[in-house]
C-alpha cells in the first residue's frame, strides 16, 4: 500500500523530496545529490578536530598520526600511563572492550613522540615494501626495453635504409644482424598490432629494405600509424641479444645427443618450489572460537592478516573531509561548509526549502473509484518572509517511463491513456510571508481570513497565515495502481534580488479501484 | 621540501586503483604495497530494499537499470569521498574487472566514471592478467576461486585466451550452504532445541563460522573409500561449540562437530548434483587439454592461486593430491599423463586476497601504460559507449 505523498522533479528526471534538493538563485534550477559536482573543501582529524592540507594527508596515507583505534572494537584508543620500576609507560587503552596494548602485545612506548619512530616506521615500510619496489623496478626495466625496441622498429630507420638500400644489400654483417632472432620478448602483445593483415602475412621474417607491403616504410593503408600501441611491425625481427644454436659437430649422432639435453634442459629448469602449508594440528583440535579473527578485525590489518585475536595490533584513525557542492548547469557553489572543524555550520546554503513552496495533502473526500468524482484539498506554505506568487497553474496526469528509449511510444500511450479528469478553476494566486509577530497578536485566525479575500471559493478555499488552501475535482476514468499527478507552476518571490522559477510536484495517491 | 616523513611534495598524482568483487571491494592508490580498504559490497538499494550482485550469473532486465545505477553511485561516492579521500576530477582509475562481467554493468560504471565524477581517464583491465603481475611472468594458469563463482584462465603475454575458459558456480556461497545443512541435519538428530535455534540465524553468521572453523582434509575421502585405504584409526577433529543469542535473548551455543568442519568444503572438489558435476580440479585439467599442445608445458609449470576462498587452510595441498590422483586414474586426461607430480604451484610473498590489486597497483604506476589509458576527451569526442576490450584494444582516430 503506498501512502500518499509528494515530490518535487529534479533536473535529472528523478523524483525527490523537497528536502533533498538545491536552488541555484543565479540560474533558478534544482539539482539533487545524484547530479550536482561535489568537491573536498578541507581535511581534519575527527579526533581532536584540527585542520590539515592535503599533503600532510597525502603523506600519512589518509590516517591520523596520533590516534589509534582499537583493534577489537574500532572505537578509540586512549593513552594511559604505568609506572613499573620508577620509570612511567605508556600503553594504549580501550574503554569499551577493556582492550589494553601492554599486556596483550607488550606495546608500550616512552613518550609520545616516540610513536611515529618506531611503530609507524614500521608500518610504513610495510605499505612500500621491497617486494613491491623489486616489482616497480623490474616492469620498468621491460618497459625501457619495450621502448628501445619501439624506436628501432618504428619507420624512421627503415626510411632511412630504404634510401640507403644497396650498401646493405652487399654487407652480410648488417644482414645477419638483422636477421631472424627467437620469436619471444615480454609484453610484446600489448604493444605490436597483432589483429592487422600485414602481420599475419609474415611472422618471423623481416623485411628490412625490402619493398613487401607492410614490410618497411610507412603504409597509408595503414590506420594505426598514428596509434597507440604499434611497433607496427614484426616480432622476431630483432632481439639484441639473439642466441643461435651451432651445429659444428662432425658425427650426426653426438649432435642428435647434444641436442636433446639442452631441449630437455628447458623444460626441467623451472626450480622445484617447497611449500610448507600443511594443516596446523589446532585446527584438528579443540580450540575456542572467540580467540579467532573475524574477516572484518582480519582485514584492518592487511599485512599479516592474522588468525589469532592475540596477534592484532592497533590501527590508526581515519580522517574525515568537509564537501562543498556546485551547480551542474552554472558551476555556482551552492553549498559551502565552514573551514573550522569544530563549527558545523555552512557559509553558503542554497536549499530549495528555502525558496519554493511546500506541497501537502490536507483531504481527500472519497476514496478514489472509477467514475466517481471526488475532492482534493492542498495546502501551499511560504517559508519566506516576504509575499509569494504563484502563476501558470497547469494540472495533468503523470506517468513514470523507466526506459528512456521507449520515451516516443510511450508519450503516445500518455495521449490515448489519460487516467483522469481534473477539474480546476484558477491559475494564479499569491501567498503570504511569514509573520512572527502573528502568533502574539490578538486577532484570532477566522476573523484574519475574513478581511482581505478576493478568492473564488471553489478554487482557494481558506488562507491561514502563510499558507493556502487550493480545491480541485479528480474523477479517474481507469483502474491503476497508483495514481499520479503532476502540478507544473511558476513561483516568484522577492529574496535579495527578484527570483522566478518554474518547478513541477508530483503527487502520488493511493490505488483506483 | 622535505615532509615529515621524508617524502617530496611535488610528487605526480598517483593514480586510483579499484578492483570490484563480489563480496569485497579493494581499492587504494598505484605505486603501494597494500590496498587501503577491504570493504565489503552491499549494494543494497536504499529505496526498494533489493540487494544486488556484480557476477556472471545477472538475469536482471534492463529496466532495472536506475536501480543499478543509484546504488552503484553511491558506492563510488563512498568509496571516493569517504575512505580515498580523494577528488576524482584530478585522478587517473585503473579498474580491475571481471572477466565474464555482463556487458551492461560494465557500460554503467564506465558512464558513471565519466559523466558524474569526470574522472582524468580509465583503463580497464581484466583481473587474470593482473594476477601474473607479483610472479614477474608472462605465461600462466589463473585459478580464481572468489565468492560467488571460479574461474579457470589461461593467459598467454598478457592477453586472456577467451576460448578456454572453464567456469563454475562452487565458490565460498556452496561452502557456507553445505555447512549450514550439513549441521542442521546432524542437530536434527541429537539436539532439537538447538536446531531451533541454528535454523533461524543469518546467513552472515555463518559465513563467519565457515570461515573461523573450515578447513580442507589432505585426501577425499570418497577416493580412500574407492581404494579401501580407509585409516582403522580414524583421525579425530573435535566439536567446536559457537557463542550466540536464544530466542529469548539468552547466551546460549551451538556445536559444531567435526564432520561438518571438515566436510563442508567437498563440495569444490566432488561438485554439485544440480548444475556442476565435477569440482575444481576436473576443470583444472580439462583447460589444460583444450589448450594448444605447444602452452601446456609452460602453463602447468606456472599454476597460480588467487582469491580468497583458496586462503582456507589446506586448499592447495588438496587440489595438488586430487589432481595427481585425476591423472593417474581417469581415462579422460590420457592425453596428460607425462604431467603427473610436475604440475608446478607459484608462490609469491603477497596474500591470495588482494594479488590482482598489486597488479593494477603496477600498471597504475608504470608511465608506458599512460597511452593505454582512455582519457575523457576522447570519450566525449568520440561519443564511445564503452571501452573497447584489452586485447582488442583499438581506438580508430579519424584524422
Amino acid at each position: 500500500m503506498s501512502l500518499p505523498k509528494v515530490e518535487f522533479k529534479c533536473n535529472c528526471n528523478t523524483l525527490r523530496n523537497l528536502s533533498d534538493l538545491y536552488c541555484c538563485t543565479q540560474c533558478s534550477k534544482l539539482s539533487c545529490n545524484y547530479c550536482c559536482e561535489t568537491k573536498i573543501d578541507s581535511y581534519f582529524c575527527p579526533v581532536s578536530l584540527t585542520g590539515l592540507s592535503s599533503d600532510e594527508v597525502s603523506s600519512s596515507l589518509c590516517k591520523s598520526n596520533k590516534h589509534f583505534q582499537c583493534p577489537q572494537c574500532e572505537s578509540q584508543l586512549v593513552f594511559q600511563a604505568t609506572t613499573e620500576n620508577s620509570s612511567q609507560k605508556l600503553y594504549l587503552s580501550c574503554n569499551y572492550c577493556r582492550y589494553r596494548s601492554d599486556t596483550a602485545i607488550g606495546l608500550t612506548f616512552k613518550s609520545m613522540n616516540e610513536i611515529h619512530k618506531e611503530y609507524l616506521a614500521k608500518e610504513r615500510i610495510s605499505h612500500t615494501g621491497k617486494e613491491m619496489e623489486s616489482l616497480k623496478e623490474y616492469y620498468s626495466k621491460i618497459s625501457k626495453e619495450m621502448l628501445k625496441l619501439r624506436e628501432f622498429n618504428s619507420g624512421k630507420f627503415h626510411r632511412l635504409l630504404n634510401v640507403i638500400n644497396s650498401p646493405y644489400k652487399s654487407s652480410p654483417r648488417l644482414r645477419k644482424k638483422f636477421s631472424t632472432g627467437r620469436n619471444f620478448s615480454p609484453m610484446r602483445s600489448i604493444y605490436s598490432n597483432r589483429y592487422s593483415q600485414n602481420e599475419r602475412t609474415k611472422l618471423g621474417g623481416s623485411t628490412v629494405g625490402s619493398n613487401n607491403k607492410g614490410g618497411g616504410g610507412e603504409n597509408k593503408d595503414d590506420k594505426f600509424s598514428s596509434s597507440l600501441m604499434s611497433s607496427k611491425k614484426t616480432y622476431g625481427s630483432v632481439l639484441p641479444n639473439s642466441q643461435k644454436m651451432k651445429f659444428n659437430y662432425t658425427n650426426l649422432e653426438e649432435a642428435i645427443e647434444k641436442r636433446k639435453d639442452k631441449i630437455t634442459n628447458t623444460i626441467h629448469k623451472t626450480e622445484k618450489i617447497q611449500w610448507t602449508d600443511q594443516i596446523p594440528k589446532e585446527l584438528k583440535n579443540k580450540f575456542n572460537v572467540t580467540q579467532i579473527t573475524s574477516l572484518q578485525q582480519r582485514f584492518s590489518q592487511l599485512t599479516t592478516q592474522p588468525r589469532k585475536l592475540s596477534e592484532l595490533s592497533p590501527q590508526r584513525i581515519r580522517l574525515m573531509n568537509k564537501k562543498s557542492k556546485q551547480c551542474p548547469n552554472c558551476q555556482h557553489t551552492l553549498i559551502k561548509p565552514e573551514m573550522n572543524p569544530n563549527k558545523s555550520t555552512f557559509k553558503i546554503k542554497k536549499l530549495a526549502l528555502f525558496v519554493l513552496p511546500q506541497i501537502f495533502i490536507s483531504k481527500i473526500t472519497e476514496t478514489f473509484q472509477v467514475n466517481k468524482q471526488s475532492e482534493l484539498v492542498i495546502s501551499f506554505k511560504n517559508p519566506t518572509f516576504n509575499d509569494m506568487k504563484i502563476s501558470n497553474l497547469e494540472i495533468n496526469t503523470f506517468h513514470l517511463s523507466y526506459q528512456d528509449q521507449d520515451q516516443d511510444q510511450n508519450e503516445n500511450k500518455n495521449k490515448e491513456q489519460t487516467t483522469a479528469n481534473i477539474v480546476v478553476k484558477g491559475t494564479e494566486f499569491s501567498i503570504n510571508g511569514y509573520d512572527e509577530s502573528a502568533q502574539f497578536s490578538d486577532i484570532t485566525l477566522e476573523e484574519e481570513t475574513t478581511q482581505k479575500t478576493n478568492d473564488d471559493p471553489e478554487f482557494v478555499q481558506q488562507r491561514k497565515l502563510n499558507k493556502v488552501y487550493i480545491k480541485m475535482l479528480i474523477t479517474p476514468t481507469k483502474a491503476i495502481n497508483l495514481l499520479q499527478i503532476e502540478l507544473k507552476f511558476k513561483v516568484s518571490c522577492v529574496l535579495q534580488s527578484k527570483f522566478e522559477s518554474e518547478a513541477s510536484a508530483i503527487i502520488s495517491l493511493g490505488e483506483v479501484n | 621540501m622535505n615532509n615529515f616523513f621524508g617524502k617530496q611534495i611535488f610528487e605526480r598524482q598517483k593514480a586510483v586503483v579499484i578492483d570490484f568483487g563480489s563480496s569485497f571491494i579493494k581499492c587504494g592508490f598505484a605505486g603501494e604495497g597494500i590496498p587501503q580498504a577491504f570493504l565489503p559490497t552491499n549494494l543494497i538499494d536504499l529505496q526498494t530494499g533489493e540487494q544486488l550482485e556484480i557476477t556472471s550469473k545477472n538475469n536482471t532486465s534492463q529496466k532495472k537499470i536506475q536501480i543499478w545505477k543509484r546504488t552503484l553511485f553511491k558506492r563510488f561516492y563512498s568509496i571516493f569521498f569517504d575512505i580515498l579521500n580523494v577528488n576524482p576530477k584530478s585522478r587517473k582509475v585503473v579498474f580491475c574487472e571481471n572477466i565474464l562481467l555482463p556487458n551492461f554493468i560494465k557500460e554503467m560504471i564506465i558512464e558513471i566514471l565519466f559523466e558524474k565524477f569526470h574522472v582524468v581517464s580509465l583503463l580497464c583491465v581484466p583481473s587474470p592478467v593482473l594476477a601474473l603481475v607479483p610472479f614477474k611472468k608472462h605465461v600462466g594458469l589463473v585459478i580464481d576461486l572468489g565468492h560467488s563463482e571460479s574461474t579457470v584462465v589461461p593467459v598467454y603475454q598478457e592477453i586472456p585466451l577467451y576460448s578456454k575458459i572453464e567456469y563454475c558456480s562452487l565458490a565460498f556461497d556452496s561452502v557456507v550452504k553445505s555447512l549450514r545443512s550439513i549441521s542442521l541435519n546432524e542437530l536434527k538428530e541429537t539436539n532439537k532445541e538447538v536446531h531451533s535455534i541454528a535454523e533461524k540465524l543469518p546467513e552472515t553468521i555463518w559465513k563467519e563460522i565457515a570461515a573461523k572453523t573450515c578447513f580442507v582434509l589432505e585426501q577425499s575421502p570418497l577416493i580412500l573409500k574407492k581404494e579401501n585405504k580407509e585409516k582403522k584409526k580414524k583421525e579425530f577433529i573435535a566439536d567446536i561449540n559457537y557463542p550466540c543469542l536464544d530466542n529469548e535473548g539468552n547466551d546460549t551455543s551451538i556445536t559444531i562437530s567435526g564432520k561438518a568442519r571438515s566436510n563442508a568444503a567437498e563440495i569444490l572438489f566432488n561438485g554439485n548434483s544440480q548444475n556442476d558435476y565435477e569440482g575444481i580440479p576436473y576443470r583444472i585439467l580439462e583447460c589444460l587439454m583444450s589448450c594448444n599442445s605447444d602452452i601446456t608445458i609452460a602453463l602447468s609449470q606456472n599454476l597460480i592461486l588467487t582469491g580468497g576462498t583458496s586462503m582456507v587452510p589446506g586448499c592447495r595441498l588438496r587440489l595438488e593430491n586430487e589432481i595427481n590422483w585425476l591423472l593417474e586414474n581417469d581415462p579422460h586426461f590420457k592425453k596428460l599423463k607425462g604431467l603427473q607430480g610436475k604440475l608446478i604451484f607459484q608462490k609469491h610473498p603477497f596474500f591470495n586476497n588482494y594479488l590482482s590489486w598489486i597488479g593494477g597497483s603496477v600498471f597504475g604506476y608504470l608511465e608506458i601504460m599512460n597511452e593505454k589509458f582512455v582519457s575523457l576527451q576522447t570519450f566525449k569526442q568520440m561519443g564511445l559507449k564503452s571501452i573497447p576490450n584489452w586485447s582488442h584494444f583499438k581506438i580508430e582516430q579519424d584524422n
